[in-house]
């Protein structure tokens, strides 16, 4: 192997970063417009009254797991991160102001393909936690995902901090020590 | 390019350049969609990739120097493009580097070591397929214990 041999792989390398980068420059303000826009509608989906203006709030609270507070016509929706399996959850939780979960939605994982990713997609999973006021246990009302316990675990323990968030409750919960 | 020890380095700068433009592309049109991180897995899995593309091309030979310059050359490839594409997630480059060199280097052990053993060719045309799936699901369990 002498010098020469690199001669091929460092242009494959310029050529693809120089490649990225303009791409990443074409596509970043297409990014950041159509993010802004979805944003408002997935979260408008998340409260039985559809608002279509959300208040970013500030938290002060203790809960460790509540990342960011938007609150709404008849509702909020709380970004909460709990621990999964294989890495931090991020979750939007829709909760009425009479502090019932109306929506759950996973914002972000890294959970095992097949088994703990399922909390992303299973209707079934996530409609068990609609309803819900804080109290939600795997086990108990919230049948968990095959496989991945852990990963229904920390959606219960997030969907139980957001719920709490919103009626003040002191739950035992891994994810909150939150006493309102 | 055929005799260049350092063909896997070419054909894994496109396959993760690959990845790193269509996680940049889907991020634009679907900004809200949850995307694949570029972790422990989806590295393993990028690596085999080129791996096997590498396998169809010329059958592999264990080569101490080239499997270690062409680690260098993949801790490069994972540390440069992703930040070049804005996909990175936040994870500093060095750290992004040092995970793709060691990954790229130990499934390029582990993949020619396996191939290196196992009758290829026109009759087992899926060889070098199958070994890389087998090692990706070894990898995505061992990736779960750490």
């Amino acid at each position: 192997m002498n010098a020469k041999n690199l001669i091929a792989p460092v242009a494959a390398l310029a050529i693809a970063a120089a490649v990225l980068l303009g791409a990443s420059a074409l596509l970043r303000p297409m990014a950041e417009e159509r993010e802004a826009a979805a944003h408002g509608e997935i979260m408008g989906y998340m409260l039985p009254t559809r608002p279509a203006a959300f208040t970013e709030e500030p938290y002060d609270g203790e809960d460790e797991s509540i990342r960011r507070v938007f609150k709404a016509e008849g509702g909020y929706v709380v970004e909460v991160e709990a621990a999964g399996y294989a890495g931090p959850m991020v979750l939007w939780v829709g909760v009425t102001s009479e502090g019932r979960v109306s929506g759950v939605t996973v914002r972000d994982h890294r959970e095992t393909f097949g088994l703990g990713r399922g909390a992303q997609t299973d209707a079934s999973f996530l409609l068990q936690f609609l309803g819900t006021a804080g109290e939600a246990a795997v086990g108990d009302d919230i049948d968990a995902l095959t496989g991945a316990t852990v990963t229904s675990k920390a959606v219960t323990r997030a969907v139980n901090s957001a719920a709490a968030f919103v009626t003040g409750a002191d739950i035992s919960s891994g994810a909150t020590e939150w006493e309102g | 390019m055929k005799a260049n020890p350092l063909k896997q380095s070419v054909l894994l700068a496109a396959v993760v350049g690959l990845f790193c433009l269509a996680l940049a592309a889907a991020g634009a049109l679907a900004p809200m969609a949850v995307l694949p991180k570029l972790d422990l897995p989806a590295m393993l899995a990028l690596a085999l990739a080129a791996l096997t593309l590498d396998a169809y091309w010329s059958a592999p030979k264990l080569c101490w120097s080239a499997l270690l310059a062409n680690a260098a050359l993949g801790g490069v490839s994972f540390a440069l493009l992703p930040w070049c594409a804005g996909v990175s997630g936040g994870v500093p480059v060095l750290t992004m580097g040092l995970a793709g060199g060691a990954v790229f280097g130990a499934a390029s052990l582990l993949y020619t070591a396996a191939m290196e053993r196992i009758a290829t060719g026109p009759k087992a045309p899926l060889a070098p397929a199958g070994t890389a799936l087998l090692l990706f699901l070894a990898g995505q369990c061992l990736s779960g214990l750490l």
